[in-house]
């Protein structure tokens, strides 16, 4: 008996959750653009709609190409299952609206990407849950903030313009300690970078269009079951641990393990709010994900390069990036993720916001828009965009100052793209 | 369903279905390491197509308590335990791995009782390999690894799942890792320790054997010849599976059952 080995990661990446088309022989993954599926008879109809068999009723809940992008991505984080979702958004939404309910809370980050900290601050309030922001490096504060109403604590692998590293084995010990799951967003770092789960972290999400898809040209996200998490011994989700009414008197977590949590996001979370996935996005997604492995590789390469090369321009008062020994996070990033910290970072112009708005216009290669994670490189002043719904009191404690900028480094040859900040640098102090 | 064995809680999964007098019974039995999850697709069909479904936790398994069972002929005495507590007089019974070789123990010890058997991933005898024995015996995790490795063909491993989004191997090993120490290296010498010569002659009821075409851990060869001894035997080939048939090929391994267990 030769010593077993898993499938590696860059292996698993082209391959995972794909098998030719049995039909056609097609190599690549089929678009399967159909909202519905031929029952073979009335028997096999009945017992797909009773969970009795496996197989396809309606696009909304599963179709055979979000399928492959599903367990893929299940198969890179080393979870029992995904779900995936129209975007990064409704991934966050399925994952918090699967564990948690009206009168219920959540202990969050304060370091989030300003859409996540909208629907956390002020959407989800109004169905009755609420949030408890705390400093991402006072690992007292999460605990402290946890309530008999609590339900998840939620944070992001790298913060986002700020570059916070969470700490993720001690978030992951008092989430437990509580009896709560730890719901990380792993956008920023990938799997590539970051395996949440190796952190104890017991569910993960992604906006799949960013570094995921790498291409920007489709919108997606993924929520991703663990399977570690014991619903059942938390005393917290009695909603996992009952027959559901609404699905065949389904116990999700005594009927399918491991995998509850995956099988009700889908169950009734994909069925009843419908942000699915679209076949064609997911094929788009397949293609970015074939390459993740090369791309993350050089996106980090790049971003320290220019990174190293910022924090040396006198037209630049600070870099913040977990990947230069300058940021606080340096040495926790160095453990939790030492193939890098990504390639999303901020730094401040000397001369504040006037300063930054005359660089961002005066780029010519990096592109002003509200996306990360595209092959090509990004700029953008968050105060007034991706942030602006934040008072000044949110923004200060998001680390985000009027004269921030934050770059997504792309692909480019890293020179050309030294060459662009430099010259734009230069004009910004004029 | 939950009841009380020998002082210790058993849980038994019955589809979420009321048993009834009268109607037939089929039992589901778990392989090394399980519980009764591995069987849910099956045993909500089956529950809703006139059986009686009962997928127990074997002691110190899944949702069960007490000790694990030292023996497949002891495992297949709590079977016929379990029945007579159930008021149960006779049943199939359906086996996967070292369940098999306990459905095949109760078909040759009990025979008045076993109506059909279905043997799924089987071979006897069902040697276990030194380095996943010690493994166990050490509750090392590279036992889980060995298992989930050798235990699904390299396709499965790469996916291409029919449940959409759930991945195979990584459900598998959280399976396993949810196991007492001790668990399952009991099981693995329980299925190592097996040898039953005469089943072939006291075994009545039909039986059929479905392996994995590409199974690394039990034979199909074993299987096939094993059927071929029987008075009623039936060997099927589960195409593009190693040996976790159910969860890598589970319509193929429902059609098997459908045939093998017929409508009641």
């Amino acid at each position: 008996m030769s010593s077993p080995r898993y499938i590696g990661f860059d292996t698993l990446s082209l391959h995972a959750g794909q098998r030719p088309d049995p039909t056609t022989g097609a190599r690549a993954t089929p678009i399967y653009q159909t909202t519905s599926y031929v029952f073979e008879d009335s028997d096999q109809a009945a017992s797909l709609f009773d969970l009795g068999r496996s197989g396809h009723v309606y696009s909304r809940i599963s179709n055979p190409t979000i399928g492959v992008v599903e367990e893929r991505i299940a198969a890179l984080e080393g979870g029992v299952g995904a779900v995936a979702t129209a975007s990064g958004m409704a991934a966050i939404h399925l994952a918090i609206a699967t564990l948690a309910g009206s009168s219920h809370h959540i202990v969050a980050s304060r370091a989030l990407y300003g859409g996540t900290h909208n629907l956390l601050a002020y959407t989800l309030p109004r169905f009755g849950i609420t949030t408890t922001f705390v400093d991402p490096h006072d690992i007292d504060a999460f605990a402290a903030a946890i309530t008999p109403q609590t339900r998840m604590i939620y944070g992001e692998t790298i913060g986002n313009p700020g570059g916070e590293i969470l700490d993720l084995p001690a978030l992951a010990e008092v989430a437990h300690a509580a009896g709560l799951p730890l719901v990380i967003d792993a956008t920023l770092s990938t799997p590539c970078l970051v395996k949440p789960f190796d952190w104890g972290a017991d569910i993960v999400v992604h906006s799949l269009t960013k570094f995921i898809g790498g291409h920007g040209v489709a919108v997606g996200g993924v929520v991703v079951d663990s399977g570690r998490f014991d619903w059942e011994a938390s005393g917290r989700f009695a909603h996992l641990c009952e027959p559901y009414a609404g699905f065949h008197d389904v116990n999700f977590v005594e009927d399918f393990g491991p995998a509850a949590f995956c099988a009700r996001a889908r169950a009734e979370g994909l069925r009843d709010f419908g942000a699915a996935l679209s076949p064609a996005n997911a094929f788009y997604l397949l293609q970015g994900l074939e390459t993740l492995p090369l791309r993350m590789a050089r996106h980090v390469a790049n971003a320290e390069a220019i990174a190293t090369f910022l924090e040396s321009n006198e037209a630049v008062e600070k870099v913040t990036y977990a990947g230069l020994p300058s940021h606080r996070d340096y040495a926790l990033g160095q453990r939790l993720s030492p193939k890098g910290c990504g390639a999303v970072f901020s730094f401040d112009i000397r001369g504040g916001l006037e300063a930054g708005r005359k660089f961002i216009d005066a780029l010519e290669l990096f592109s002003h828009l509200a996306n990360v994670g595209d092959a090509k490189s990004l700029v953008i002043h968050p105060a007034s965009t991706t942030h602006h719904r934040m008072d000044a009191a949110a923004l200060a404690a998001a680390g985000v100052s009027p004269g921030l900028v934050r770059l997504s480094v792309g692909l480019e040859d890293p020179q050309d793209l030294i060459d662009d900040l430099g010259r734009a640098l230069y004009r910004s102090q004029k | 369903m939950e009841l009380q064995l020998d002082g210790h809680r058993v849980f038994v999964a019955t589809g979420h279905q009321e048993l009834e007098p009268g109607k037939p019974t089929i039992v589901f039995i778990h392989g090394a390491g399980m519980d009764h999850t591995v069987w849910t697709l099956f045993s909500r069909y089956f529950a809703r197509r006139g059986y009686n479904v009962l997928a127990p936790d074997l002691p110190a398994h899944g949702r069960s308590g007490g000790a694990p069972l030292p023996s497949v002929p002891a495992m297949a005495e709590w079977i016929d335990t379990l029945l007579a507590t159930l008021g149960i007089e006779r049943a199939a019974v359906v086996g996967h791995s070292m369940g098999s070789l306990v459905a095949f123990e109760f078909a040759a010890s009990f025979p008045a009782r076993a109506t059909r058997a279905v043997l799924l991933g089987f071979a006897l005898p069902m040697a276990v390999g030194p380095p996943l024995l010690e493994a166990a015996r050490n509750n090392d995790p590279a036992a889980i690894d060995m298992m989930v490795i050798f235990g699904h063909d390299f396709r499965s491993q790469l996916g291409g799942n029919r449940v959409s989004g759930v991945h195979v191997v990584n459900s598998a090993k959280r399976l396993l890792e949810r196991n007492r120490p001790g668990v399952l290296f009991n099981d693995l010498n329980a299925c190592n320790d097996y040898a039953n010569d005469s089943a072939a002659q006291t075994i009545q009821c039909p039986v059929v054997f479905g392996s994995g075409a590409r199974d690394k851990m039990t034979s199909p060869r074993v299987a096939a010849a094993m059927a071929q001894g029987l008075a009623h035997g039936r060997f099927e080939v589960i195409e593009n599976s190693g040996h976790g048939v159910m969860a890598e090929q589970p319509e193929s391994t429902h059609r098997l059952l459908v045939a093998a267990l017929g409508s009641a």
